[in-house]
């Protein structure tokens, strides 16, 4: 039997992770192709429910990324970001998502490994809980 | 009738005698003694009509932007006059997070506060009176009123009494503010605070393995029949265009993506287990910071699903996570518009 392989809906921002994640293309680094990259301008700009709708539309796990805390290209949008989901992981946790679906990261334009790494992990957490079925809309079907 | 509401009465009477106010937010008899309905007094003459008894549970405070967003009838001149408005002291916080996000100004209103000291579940009681084995014509004709720990009521001759724990809302055994914290005049007693916050029910649903959370909310969830009951008496929803309505429509070629954005349909109109968690998160998500916490939500739901429980969730996290409570300043910034330095960030990678 083939593994399962988890869809992971990335928000990513346009200053340092996609620039990252750039990086770790450019660098020849390997991790899963499990991630579909959603590019945005800021991890401010991620609105709760882009992460809902994203579980809603079959993601099996969702990871938000942006600069290290001061890095911010806007200066403190990451700062919003993170009181944001703060709420919403516990939210998510208290209605019986498991949490380990949803993940932030900070990595910065120069941290094409450590981009590398973050999918790994999240990739293989997801993968571990299986297909995510509570919140998938109905009528998808894999 | 008691002295308080003697005293809100001949207040009302002479603030609509003198012309100070455009009409008064209060209570009034309903279909019988047990219904109490909100009631709008325009006239000094029907000032008589307002109540106020332990069976006022409606949170008044949503009235004022709902007074807000009404248009002008044809010929209508704007009136500038404050609106009287009845508080109690779980309102009052929802008066004070209003006036933190600037959707009404403190000169827009006049406030009577009265203190209270928990309010009657009308399903409760009526449950209880059924248990009690009431004569029908006697439950709803006897008046209710606070006598120490519980509600008494006479009827032909007979007392019945009430206890608090098995009539009030869950809310009042734990309320912390039964005085208005903000208030233009008092009527009747303040009441010393014997309550303290109490979350304990939230608590042993978080101590449950993932699964179990799971089963408990997708068994409440699949109940909703997404009515919007609890969305639109909330007194803090007051967007005019909610993110959470489903919005019609049709993708065309010609379909610019200014429109496609406008209008994103975040919610489907089916009331599917999925569609219903993501309305019920999102409304959560927009209250995180501004829930007060007045209970109307799940007084309102007619499915008797207990939203409660997800405001209350809301409201430790927000106290835990950043220390903020909402309600209590009216200078107070909104939670997920600010931050510190110093949040906690230990989740993330």
């Amino acid at each position: 039997m083939s593994q399962f392989e988890p869809v992971i809906a990335a928000f990513l921002c346009n200053w340092c992770s996609y620039a990252g994640a750039d990086l770790a293309g450019t660098g020849r680094m390997k991790y899963h192709p499990n991630v579909k990259v959603i590019r945005v301008m800021c991890s401010g700009r991620v609105n709760p429910l882009f992460v809902l709708k994203a579980f809603k539309e079959g993601a099996d796990g969702v990871l938000v990324s942006g600069c290290h805390p001061g890095d911010c290209h806007y200066i403190k949008g990451n700062m919003f970001a993170r009181r944001r989901f703060a709420v919403l992981k516990n939210l998510l946790a208290y209605v019986g998502i498991e949490p380990e679906r949803f993940h932030m990261s900070w990595v910065s334009a120069s941290e094409g490994a450590k981009f590398a790494q973050v999918i790994n992990e999240v990739t293989e957490s997801v993968r571990a809980l299986g297909p995510q079925k509570k919140l998938t809309k109905v009528g998808i079907d894999e | 009738m008691s002295k308080t509401e003697q005293n809100i009465r001949t207040k009302v009477k002479q603030l609509l005698d003198e012309g100070k106010i455009r009409y008064c937010i209060g209570y009034e008899t309903g279909s019988d003694s047990w219904h109490v309905t909100p009631g709008f007094i325009f006239d000094a003459k029907d000032a008589e009509k307002i109540v106020f008894n332990p069976l006022c549970a409606n949170n008044l405070v949503g009235y004022l932007t709902d007074e807000k967003k009404r248009e002008l009838r044809k010929g209508e001149k704007a009136d500038t006059r404050p609106i009287a408005l009845l508080v109690k002291g779980c309102d009052s916080k929802a008066l004070i997070q209003l006036l933190s996000e600037n959707q009404i100004q403190r000169s827009e209103v006049i406030i009577l506060g009265v203190p209270c000291n928990g309010s009657i579940d009308i399903h409760r009681l009526e449950k209880l009176a059924h248990e009690m084995k009431l004569p029908a014509e006697a439950m709803y004709s006897m008046e209710i009123t606070r006598n120490g720990n519980n509600f008494t009521g006479e009827w032909k001759g007979k007392k019945y009494s009430f206890p608090l724990e098995k009539t009030v809302f869950d809310k009042c055994l734990c309320c912390v503010t039964p005085n208005p914290l903000i208030s233009d005049e008092l009527f009747g007693d303040k009441i010393e605070t014997t309550g303290a916050k109490n979350y304990a029910s939230v608590e042993e649903i978080e101590a449950l393995p993932v699964e179990k959370r799971w089963e408990f909310w997708s068994e409440q969830f699949s109940r909703c029949i997404r009515c919007s009951a609890c969305k639109n008496i909330c007194p803090l929803c007051y967007c005019k265009e909610c993110a959470v309505d489903s919005a019609d429509i049709v993708i065309t070629p010609q379909t610019t993506s200014k429109e496609k954005t406008n209008k994103m349909p975040w919610v489907e109109k089916n009331s599917e287990l999925p569609e219903n968690i993501f309305f019920h998160l999102t409304r959560m998500m927009h209250m995180a910071g501004r829930c007060i916490n007045c209970g109307e939500c799940e007084r309102a739901c007619p499915m008797n699903i207990p939203l409660g429980l997800l405001t209350k969730k809301i409201e430790k996290d927000v106290k835990e996570l950043f220390g903020h409570e909402a309600g209590l300043d009216p200078e107070a910034k909104s939670l997920l518009s600010i931050f510190e330095e110093g949040d906690p960030g230990d989740f993330i990678k």
